[in-house]
């Protein structure tokens, strides 16, 4: 579905977080990014979101058309849920729910949304503006959305830090069912989230990108580490 | 770690330091230059006393209720402690940095050209420290909500104001400011540090701005572009009743109005917004089309209020209300248009948007409007 090849990102010129690298996300799949603190997971993240700026880039296809992150038609096709959001802090989850469904032009399916705002825990907090809400409730208000949106792509940077234990348990649910809709792109700290959730894991090791399959069977924890320690 | 120094690099680094030591010289020389050039210019001293003053009490409001919103403080306010040691580093570093940063200009100016410029300097200095504890208070008290302290800091400001404008004798006077310094480190000491984090307003179950626009949420809510634009209000109210009618004064007194920093810099001081608007699509229309509304509503409103104080002291005229009309038509498009095409991105801490010299361009723009038709000679 999102291929990008050969690309570059870096904050100071000549200091490359992540160098030349390549990786492809398959239709109606759920993609792990995984590496260690500073490899360059949120950077990739916010890169594919038009969030930073400083990169370069060989080819970007979506669907088998050539397009740029920057593009208001590959924009309409995915949502990025970031690991910390600190956005419409005097806005409450309805009114940021319908501003960003009439900014992708959706019309949200209420049942879905409703399903995702139980299966969250988050139904008495909906009249709650978002600066009031804890750190777990607040990031439930952007994967909420994130989820009823129902693009082609969702992307999650870190999506259960602050969640408790059954919200993050229905985030595993609301990730394998969402796979009907499109594709994930989660990264995540969390090995069982890995196991629980994904195809296959985009492993992100000194700048280089690297596809991983998951042994089923095999102990998830150790498969990780040693490809981390690689 | 040295305690003293608990908040001080939140404000002070190297580089800054560095920075405003070249400016400061440099000023100094253009002082220096001015003053053999014109010996006889002589501001008064209580003049220089109150517009330090006036400096000292609105940029430290400024800095305080912006930086105590900021979560990092909270970590600071967790260490062991004592309160003296807190409260004494927190005054210290607003104190270290309204020295460094705003007052040391005025003690040149004062020091070239007042006539006693050692009284004045001591004055300056002494006002400055109580002001920071002021404010420092007035912050305290508005987050632990007892309004008396918030209330009697501004009376002993008054106070400041009074007696550095009128009393004249200088034992007096020290002795005074001796009282009020005792009395406003007394007044912090009456708090617990915990209360300088700021807490974001307390719960709203309805606000009717909600519906209408984001900005104007922000507008009524956050306590910094409140207390802003409150004082922006009462600052062209006082001024329009102590103005003559000159070309000059009125061209200031529209320029006042179009000086709120916070206003203009809603996406610039808010890195997570302008995140989200970066992410989502429709970007460029949808944001702009929302914040442009918020502006053109902010400065239809400011503009009517100066045709209204105009109209209070019997100065309206149909010049009055046109340039109101084109200054909020202006005043929305220039702000949009420095907001969305060149935005302030590199800060840590919001006062450093707030102080950005981007903030003049708007004034400077507004004051030759209103001053352009004076010296076409068409009013």
């Amino acid at each position: 579905m999102l291929t990008i090849e050969q690309i570059t990102i870096w904050y100071k010129q000549g200091k490359n977080i992540i160098g030349g690298t390549s990786l492809t996300i398959d239709e109606h799949s759920v993609a792990g990014l995984l590496g260690i603190n500073g490899a360059g997971k949120s950077t990739l993240i916010n890169t594919i979101s038009d969030v930073h700026e400083k990169y370069t880039i060989e080819k970007t296809m979506f669907r088998g058309v050539t397009f740029k992150f920057t593009d208001e038609i590959f924009k309409l096709e995915r949502y990025t849920v970031f690991t910390e959001e600190q956005a419409f802090m005097y806005w409450k989850f309805d009114d940021y729910i319908k501003f960003v469904a009439k900014a992708y032009k959706k019309k949200l399916d209420t049942a879905y949304v409703d399903y995702l705002v139980e299966g969250f825990h988050f139904g008495e907090y909906k009249k709650h503006e978002l600066k009031d809400l804890s750190t777990g409730n607040r990031k439930k208000v952007f994967l909420i959305t994130g989820f009823a949106l129902r693009l082609p792509l969702l992307i999650l940077d870190e999506p259960l830090d602050g969640l408790d234990f059954s919200s993050s348990e229905f985030l595993y649910e609301a990730i394998n069912g969402y796979k009907q809709y499109g594709s994930v792109l989660m990264s995540s700290h969390i090995a069982e989230s890995f196991e629980k959730t994904c195809d296959y894991i985009l492993l992100l090791n000194n700048g280089k990108i690297e596809r991983r399959q998951i042994m089923q069977g095999a102990d998830i924890r150790t498969q990780l580490e040693e490809w981390l320690n690689e | 770690m040295n305690k003293t120094k608990l908040f001080l690099y939140d404000f002070i680094t190297n580089q800054k330091i560095k920075k405003y030591i070249v400016v400061i010289v440099l000023f100094f020389c253009a002082a220096f230059y001015f003053h053999k050039s014109n010996p006889e210019w002589m501001p008064g001293a209580s003049a220089m006393s109150n517009i330090g003053l006036s400096i000292a009490f609105l940029t430290t409001m400024y800095s305080i209720f912006s930086y105590s919103t900021m979560d990092r403080i909270k970590a600071y306010l967790m260490l062991p402690c004592k309160k003296s040691e807190v409260f004494f580093s927190f005054v210290f570093a607003q104190y270290f940095s309204l020295l460094l940063e705003r007052m040391s200009f005025v003690i040149i100016v004062a020091a070239f050209f007042v006539k006693t410029p050692i009284t004045i300097i001591i004055y300056l200095l002494l006002s400055a420290l109580i002001t920071v504890m002021l404010d420092t208070t007035f912050l305290l008290s508005i987050n632990k909500k007892k309004p008396v302290f918030a209330t009697l800091s501004l009376a002993i400001i008054a106070g400041l104001y009074v007696l550095l404008t009128y009393s004249k004798n200088v034992i007096f006077n020290f002795s005074v400011l001796a009282v009020m310094l005792f009395i406003s480190a007394a007044f912090v000491m009456m708090f617990e540090p915990k209360h300088l984090a700021i807490k974001r307003e307390s719960k709203v179950k309805s606000n009717p701005f909600r519906r209408v626009n984001y900005f104007l949420v922000i507008l009524t809510r956050e306590k910094i572009v409140l207390v802003n634009t409150a004082a922006i209000v009462v600052v062209a109210g006082l001024f329009a009743l102590i103005s003559k009618e000159t070309p000059f004064l009125s061209g200031i007194f529209w320029s006042i109005i179009a000086v709120n920093t916070p206003v203009t810099t809603m996406f610039s001081g808010d890195k997570a917004l302008m995140r989200q608007e970066k992410m989502l699509p429709r970007h460029s229309r949808f944001m702009t089309g929302i914040y442009g509304t918020f502006l053109g509503i902010y400065f239809t409103i400011a503009n009517a209020y100066v045709v209204l104080l105009f109209a209070l002291l019997g100065r309206l005229s149909i010049y009055v209300i046109l340039t109101g009309i084109v200054l909020a038509a202006i005043e929305t498009g220039i702000s949009l248009l420095l907001e969305r095409k060149y935005p302030i991105r590199s800060w840590q801490k919001k006062q450093e948007v707030w102080r950005n010299p981007r903030k003049y361009i708007l004034p400077i723009i507004v004051f030759i409007i209103s001053f352009a038709p004076y010296l076409l000679n068409i009013t």
